[in-house]
């Protein structure tokens, strides 16, 4: 029989402008940091996957973190998935786990976006994920190819931007609460409407930011409960979907990606609904991807998450309390750790530490990333295994 | 003294092995596209392989250069420098009238007048740094 994997440890720096950071001191801070809120030591994981870095783009990004902390892992890979890495790592994990390969396996996350790249970081990222010959010609940008979506959605199902607004400012609300997180200052819907415009429909405070910040997760055996310092979460379901890269290459009508597989994959597994899940931690590098995901996902229906935004139902004591640390938009976004920060959230929301974020009796929780243009997808369930 | 700026090029075209064909016919003022002939279906972008059959029986086809904008953006925050002074420029998916989707600049107008379902048609820019001609659009009204 499999053995279950449960979740043991979470951990995140502060994010923001970390001056004086690197992408390793970053990972090390984090590892070190989860693998403690474990109640484990360095020398108790045996397994230890990696995302990949654009501050440090290296080919063995995992050799490199464990050197660099000192650590010889029976099993070691490091994933590149783009933004959708997060999760993937903590479904990888559970594998691990399940098989029988490992007993604690450490994923962790990292990124000096701000200090490591500079003034570049824009055409750093934007040059990553366009089409060389098809796309990158025509002065393409991630937010522009966001916003392209954004712009068809809105036109089939009536989306408008005091929607997408009132997902930034939900977002800002919950981040707020937050220590550790880059943006705090509140903001409302007209701030939004009135931010720079980046891509049309999309404006700067439509966008997530650009962080220095790391995070990890420890993944454990069940059978290791006993030796943990915190309570366990367990990993009930999970689902990946994928569909394209280049976001000319997606599902022509742009409105389903592969989100909706991820979700049904990972709420069959669980045996439960978009309905039952109690806090959901959603990939937000755009408001209008928090919102397009809500409803492919199942959550609403098309058209219907904007009303649900301006009515405060993604808000803490919402009916769907959502990306309830800030979010891409507001706690922070670096590389992979941005998304694996919505899987910390979730799990601390399930064990009851988030303090002024607490939401009442969370049992059940959703966490979804996805990485390129709506191109990779990979949603949880976790509940509370008690 | 003012040193002007010597502004950097767009990025140039290097063509593959199964784009060498398109980047040469876009030389000539022609928009090709690939076309199985097991499937009987078009594709683009071009690949080694089509994606429906996986076999490798492609040939090319010219289109008619007509099309609708399914969606666009306009860009206000270029990515790099080479397209800062066009900011802000209208970037478009299209759906060509033989049933596959280009990514293009909507050129010769103004930002205000792209809509979705917009007619346009293909034209060739001519780019400085480029060994090959650019497909764009402009409107076909």
């Amino acid at each position: 029989m499999a053995k279950k994997a449960v979740i043991s440890g979470v951990y995140n720096t502060k994010v923001g402008v970390l001056e004086g950071s690197t992408c390793m001191s970053i990972h090390a801070e984090s590892g070190i940091g989860a693998v403690e809120d474990a109640g484990l030591k360095l020398g108790d994981i045996d397994g230890v996957l990696t995302a990949y870095a654009t501050t440090l783009p290296h080919i063995m990004l995992g050799s490199v973190f464990c050197e660099d902390v000192g650590i010889r892992p029976a099993h070691l890979s490091s994933i590149s998935m783009g933004g959708a890495t997060g999760t993937m790592l903590i479904q990888e994990a559970a594998a691990l786990v399940e098989a029988g390969y490992c007993q604690h396996v450490l994923c962790v996350t990292g990124d000096n976006r701000v200090t490591g790249h500079g003034s570049n970081v824009v055409s750093v990222i934007s040059s990553m994920v366009g089409h060389p010959e098809f796309e990158n010609p025509f002065g393409i940008t991630v937010p522009a190819s966001y916003a392209m979506v954004a712009q068809r959605y809105m036109h089939d199902y009536g989306l408008t931007n005091e929607h997408f607004a009132a997902a930034a400012v939900t977002c800002r609300k919950h981040a707020a609460l937050h220590p550790d997180a880059h943006m705090q200052k509140p903001i409302e819907i007209d701030d939004v409407l009135n931010s720079k415009m980046i891509a049309e429909p999309l404006h700067m405070l439509d966008c997530c930011l650009i962080s220095d910040g790391g995070g990890a997760v420890v993944v454990s055996a069940a059978d290791t409960v006993p030796d943990l310092r915190k309570k366990p979460i367990t990993i009930l379901g999970s689902g990946q979907g994928h569909t394209h890269e280049h976001i000319m290459m997606a599902p022509e009508t742009l409105d389903h990606f592969g989100c909706k597989f991820s979700a049904e994959a990972a709420f069959k597994k669980a045996g439960v609904t978009p309905q039952d899940i109690d806090v959901a931690e959603i990939y937000d590098c755009f408001t209008s991807t928090l919102l397009i995901q809500l409803e492919s996902m199942g959550f609403y229906e098309r058209g219907a998450s904007g009303e649900a935004a301006v009515n405060g139902e993604l808000e803490i004591g919402g009916a769907l309390p959502t990306n309830t640390h800030g979010g891409l938009l507001s706690f922070g976004s670096s590389g992979a750790a941005g998304g694996l920060w919505h899987v910390v959230e979730a799990v601390r929301q399930l064990r009851g530490e988030a303090g002024q974020r607490q939401v009442k009796d969370a049992e059940l929780a959703f966490a979804h990333n996805q990485g390129g243009i709506f191109s990779a997808h990979c949603s949880l369930v976790l509940g509370d295994a008690s | 003294m003012n040193t002007p700026v010597q502004k950097p090029n767009k990025p140039g075209i290097e063509p593959k092995p199964h784009t060498q064909a398109f980047w040469e016919a876009a030389n000539s003022d022609k928009l090709l596209y690939q076309y199985c002939l097991d499937c009987q279906k078009p594709q683009f972008v071009p690949s080694s392989v089509c994606r429906k059959c996986h076999q490798k029986n492609l040939d090319w086809r010219e289109s008619s250069g007509q099309g609708f904008v399914f969606t666009y953006s306009i860009i206000h925050r270029a990515p790099n420098a080479a397209f800062k002074d066009d900011t802000p420029y209208p970037i478009a998916m299209v759906d060509m009238a033989e049933g596959f989707r280009i990514t293009a600049n909507i050129l010769n107008c103004p930002p205000e007048r792209v809509y979705i379902g917009m007619p346009v048609r293909v034209v060739f820019e001519t780019r400085d740094g480029s060994d090959y001609k650019i497909p764009q659009v402009e409107p076909a009204e």
